[in-house]
């Protein structure tokens, strides 16, 4: 900050100024007979500098000033770049298995405290940095992440976020053989790592660091995060047209911090997305939205798709599409809340109807900003290990450091020009048109009150013909919050 | 500071540029440290210059070059305290831990960086806008807890902010 850096700058002028030389005399003291050293790392040395040390046995070794707190030259403060990406499209049963038993491990927690506004969690970014912090994390933790996921061992949590990223997040161009189009294949998915390098670091930090590296796609700063530089490290890496990005406020300049972002966006096929704009501008164009027995205006958009009802027992559901996403709804009934139906919403707890319909959807638009969630009671509650010592394959277990904050923060929108949101990317390579015309009975799906949704990526699994649809946001919309135009 | 591994053992070994690269990086903070326990400037100096004359006499006595600069840091901190328990025929130093009384201005140097500070939030200040020191770092360096080391730096934060921002508002 502005004020910050005065201060630094009025500090060091008032030092410089005030320390006084050290006599000669006393620095040409008689000289020592030269010693040998073991190298090792010594066990609770606050103030060791054996960060430094690991990171010249890692091969790009900077030599630093001190980096104060506030510093966002991030380039004097990156050890290593993430290995490079390259598009897959591959993943495993086991690995999206993985991945679904965190999000319905984890969400429920998320939304168990019930609410009266409008929240959104990303699962993707979560689990990726989640499992960054597992993976630096001593055997017994892992062990007891695996158990919850139903992993064998962490390499298959590794492998299942490398799959993941590789297929989810790296934002790959390619033409559309129909339209001849250039599109975006999945979204984008920055991670990266930070630490202070004044900690004493465990022995097997050098592997540790390789493997964030490699499989994490990390890039790794051996500087504190702080609010100002993570800012920074976003904005530096949003792909282009991610302009609206969550702010990130850390309470503290954590020692360890594993960050995970994840972009998003898809549209609708180009005539709809006219046709919606025109709407928006038009301003008569609106759906009665009643929030605590009070009824507002709210732009919104009108879309028929065909498929089965989702009935659970308090509410009804559907799938609906966007260009590659699909988006669900899902609406309590009458008496009802979202607090009431999320949980069944993540476990999927309802069943399809018998006979198909043609729905007719009216979904408000929405815009959720969530600044600063903390996960991390629910992190504990799921899984006792966040309770204790956490990182200790990279920090000396001495240091004893243990969790401090699991913040998110995230923009989803929804409106004329599709979804957006910051964190997670999802592209759908399958078509989603839906062969030779068929009618079925009219079904109005109204989402005239608060709901629930949920956003989904559908991939093909590899060696599997089935697709299945992992979970990228669940959202409770009350008040949808968006600008009326 | 930061003090290379290779410079921290060039040192121990009593190499003579490596001793002179450690003075360099650390003379401030050590400076820093005594007198910001000991005002006076004169007896400052003083601590300051035997501090030095310690730490080359007995470096050979130093275990590892990990260590050093936690060392150092030790060293100044002591040969502070024990002066002023000297001074003030202290029996034990649990009678220092409140030497940046949290709302007092007792300590003249310290009121010399930013005056609208007390003496604690201008010691956190400096160790953590200069040094980017954690807060169980400075927990260590002042006696306080990290929490009241914690609550002083974002009390100074404020204030700062109040105090020099100036026209601008971040």
């Amino acid at each position: 900050m502005f004020e910050k850096r005065k201060a630094k700058k009025l500090i060091e002028e008032k030092m410089e100024k005030d320390t006084p030389a050290v006599s000669s005399l006393v620095l040409k003291s008689p000289q020592f007979p030269k010693r040998r050293f073991k190298i090792w790392i010594i066990a609770g040395s606050a103030m060791a500098v054996t960060g430094l040390a690991i990171a010249s046995g890692y091969g790009i070794y900077k030599a630093l000033n001190p980096i104060s707190s506030d510093s966002i030259d991030l380039s004097k403060t990156q050890l290593t770049k993430p290995s490079v990406r390259v598009y897959t499209g591959t993943v495993s049963k086991t690995s999206a298995s993985i991945y679904e038993a965190f999000a319905k491990k984890l969400v429920p927690l998320i939304y168990a405290e019930a609410g009266t506004t409008s929240k959104a969690f990303s699962v993707f970014d979560a689990f990726v940095a989640v499992s960054m912090t597992v993976y630096c994390s001593n055997d017994a933790a892992q062990k007891e992440y695996c158990d919850l996921l139903g992993a064998a061992d962490m390499d298959e949590v590794t492998t299942a976020v490398k799959e993941l990223t590789l297929t989810l997040g790296v934002n790959s161009q390619y033409v559309d053989p129909v339209d001849g189009k250039t599109k975006t294949e999945g979204g984008a998915s920055v991670n990266s790592f930070w630490f202070d390098d004044s900690m004493p670091l465990a022995g097997t930090a050098n592997e540790i660091l390789q493997g964030l590296q490699d499989d994490y796609f990390a890039s790794i700063y051996h500087t504190r995060a702080s609010t100002e530089k993570l800012t920074e490290w976003l904005s530096d890496n949003a792909p282009v047209g991610f302009d609206d990005l969550p702010k990130i406020v850390l309470d503290d300049d954590p020692e360890t911090s594993s960050v995970s972002a994840f972009f998003v966006k898809d549209s609708f096929v180009d005539e709809s997305s006219l046709n919606y704009l025109n709407q928006y501008k038009s301003k008569n164009h609106y759906l009665d939205y009643v929030l605590d027995d009070v009824t507002k205006e709210v732009d919104y958009i009108y879309s028929e798709t065909d498929g089965y009802l989702l009935n659970g027992t308090n509410f009804t559901g559907i799938h609906s599409s966007l260009n590659k996403l699909k988006i669900d709804y899902y609406l309590p009934n009458n008496g009802y809340t979202p607090n009431d139906i999320i949980s069944d919403v993540i476990q999927n707890n309802y069943t399809s109807s018998d006979e198909a319909y043609d729905f007719h959807v009216s979904a408000p638009y929405f815009y959720i900003k969530t600044e600063g969630l903390d996960f991390s009671s629910d992190l504990k509650e799921m899984a006792s290990f966040f309770k204790g010592t956490l990182m200790d394959k990279l920090v000396n277990p001495s240091y004893s450091l243990e969790l401090a904050e699991a913040l998110q923060s995230s923009v989803l929108k929804y409106d004329y020009d599709g979804f957006y949101a910051v964190s997670v990317t999802v592209v759908d390579t399958e078509s989603t048109s839906s062969g030779p015309v068929t009618h079925f009975p009219i079904y109005p799906f109204i989402l005239d009150r608060p709901y629930v949704f949920q956003v989904n990526y559908p991939i093909t699994l590899a060696g599997e013909s089935t697709s299945v649809s992992l979970p990228l946001f669940y959202g409770q919309v009350f008040d949808p919050g968006y600008a009326a135009a | 500071m930061h003090i290379p591994l290779s410079t921290a053992r060039g040192f121990l070994a009593g190499d003579v540029n490596a001793t002179s690269e450690v003075y360099l990086s650390c003379r401030k903070l050590l400076y820093f440290i005594i007198r910001s326990i000991v005002a006076n400037k004169d007896d400052a100096d003083d601590i300051y210059q035997e501090v030095f004359a310690n730490v080359l006499a007995n470096r050979s006595a130093i275990k590892s070059p990990y260590n050093l600069e936690r060392y150092l840091v030790r060293c100044a901190q002591n040969a502070a305290l024990n002066f002023i328990k000297k001074r003030e025929s202290l029996i034990d130093y649990s009678e220092l831990m409140d030497a940046y009384g949290e709302d007092d201005h007792k300590n003249s140097y310290l009121q010399e960086f930013m005056p609208f500070l007390t003496d604690l939030e201008n010691a956190v200040s400096v160790y953590k806008i200069e040094y980017g020191f954690s807060y169980r770092e400075i927990a260590t360096f002042t006696g306080v807890s990290r929490q009241t080391a914690n609550n002083a730096y974002k009390s100074a934060v404020k204030k700062i902010k109040k105090n020099l921002g100036g026209s601008r508002n971040v």
